[in-house]
């Protein structure tokens, strides 16, 4: 029986052969963004809106009511991110002039 | 006919605020206009109740005290002949707001204060073609937001729309407070972050002028770190991407 090769992902798979080691899933990144802070993307994909807004509450200074936006459409705190999503916490709008 | 053909068209700019991005926004604001390519001829509106004193030197160019509107008006005309310039001695308020601002505007916003964004704001959704650009700052922070409405229709999003702090806001204009109060409320600025702040502005302004509008919406700019970012502020359904949708449905791969 001839054997055909093919490399998947750096091993070598033989025809009728399967790979017995499971497949790990890595969730989708997901940029998140306040203006004017460094964009930082993650694999968030999977997670909610409120999940996030509590991990980079501190790092990004998100006020409490910020409103959070996916491609400019608000979003609620319980919307789960899809990988490649952008998220967008709206900033303060700054008042003097 | 000949005469008709001669004849420039007019357009109106108005600059409402003349403090510390005010004041930075007029001089490229005037030779924008002044050697702008359509020819057109600009009619220039500066208006502010404020007067400059000799503590506004920190952050605001001027050469008189007195009438900011009239300080202004008298440093630019000599230098910009091409601009007809006038002036408005007074704030923004509910009654004179619409012998201010007319249909076919530009209006460059540089207040310090969210409640007469919300009222420019507002005022501007009731006419058909208008462009609003305001600005703001903090200390080292600040944005700058476009608002474009063309034959009644909203190209961006109004100033209020994601924007809390401006739909409901807790402070007062300066027709509506003392001067106690407004000194009370006055904070420290930078003019580094007011120039920041004029800059992008103007850089929305020239976006307009070009016929740039989608990708323009609110432009951040953090001199923390040296960060300027814009985000989009498309009005009302926004298209989510072709990802999220059901692909059985649309019939076959996107290319």
């Amino acid at each position: 029986m001839k054997e055909k090769e093919k490399l998947f992902y750096g091993r070598t798979e033989v025809e009728g052969e399967e790979l017995q080691e499971p497949k790990k899933e890595v969730p989708a990144n997901v940029t998140v963004i306040s203006g004017g802070s460094p964009p930082i993307t993650m694999p968030l994909a999977g997670k909610t809106v409120k999940y996030v807004y509590k991990m980079f509450k501190t790092p990004l200074n998100i006020a409490a009511k910020a409103r959070a936006l996916i491609g400019g459409k608000q979003v609620d705190d319980s919307y789960i991110l899809k990988g490649g999503e952008t998220l967008e916490f709206v900033r303060k709008a700054g008042q003097k002039g | 006919m000949q005469a008709m053909k001669n004849k420039k068209r007019i357009r109106c700019v108005k600059v409402i605020g003349l403090g510390g991005i005010g004041t930075v926004i007029l001089p490229i604001l005037c030779r924008m206009l002044a050697h702008h390519k359509s020819k057109a001829r600009f009619i220039l509106t500066l208006v502010d109740g404020d007067k400059y004193e000799p503590k506004n030197a920190v952050r605001q160019s001027f050469r008189n005290y007195g009438w900011k509107a009239v300080s202004k008006a008298q440093d630019l005309a000599p230098v910009f002949p091409q601009l007809s310039i006038r002036t408005v001695r007074e704030y923004v308020t509910e009654k004179n707001i619409g012998k201010i601002i007319s249909e076919g505007d530009s209006v460059f916003l540089c207040v310090d204060n969210h409640k007469t964004r919300k009222r420019v704001s507002d005022y501007c959704r009731k006419l058909k073609n208008i462009v609003l650009i305001s600005g703001g700052n903090e200390l080292m922070t600040g944005n700058s937001q476009i608002y474009v409405r063309k034959n009644g229709r909203n190209i961006t999003q109004p100033l209020d729309e994601v924007h809390p702090e401006i739909a409901s806001p807790e402070d007062k204009a300066p027709d509506e407070i003392g001067c106690e109060m407004a000194i009370a409320q006055g904070q420290t600025q930078l003019l580094i972050t007011n120039a920041a702040i004029a800059i992008e502005m103007l850089k929305d302004f020239w976006d307009v002028e070009e016929g740039i509008t989608q990708k323009r919406g609110e432009t951040y700019v953090n001199l923390k770190n040296r960060l300027v970012q814009t985000m989009p502020r498309r009005p009302g359904r926004v298209r989510v991407k072709y990802l999220h949708h059901d692909k059985s449905k649309k019939g076959g791969k996107r290319k």
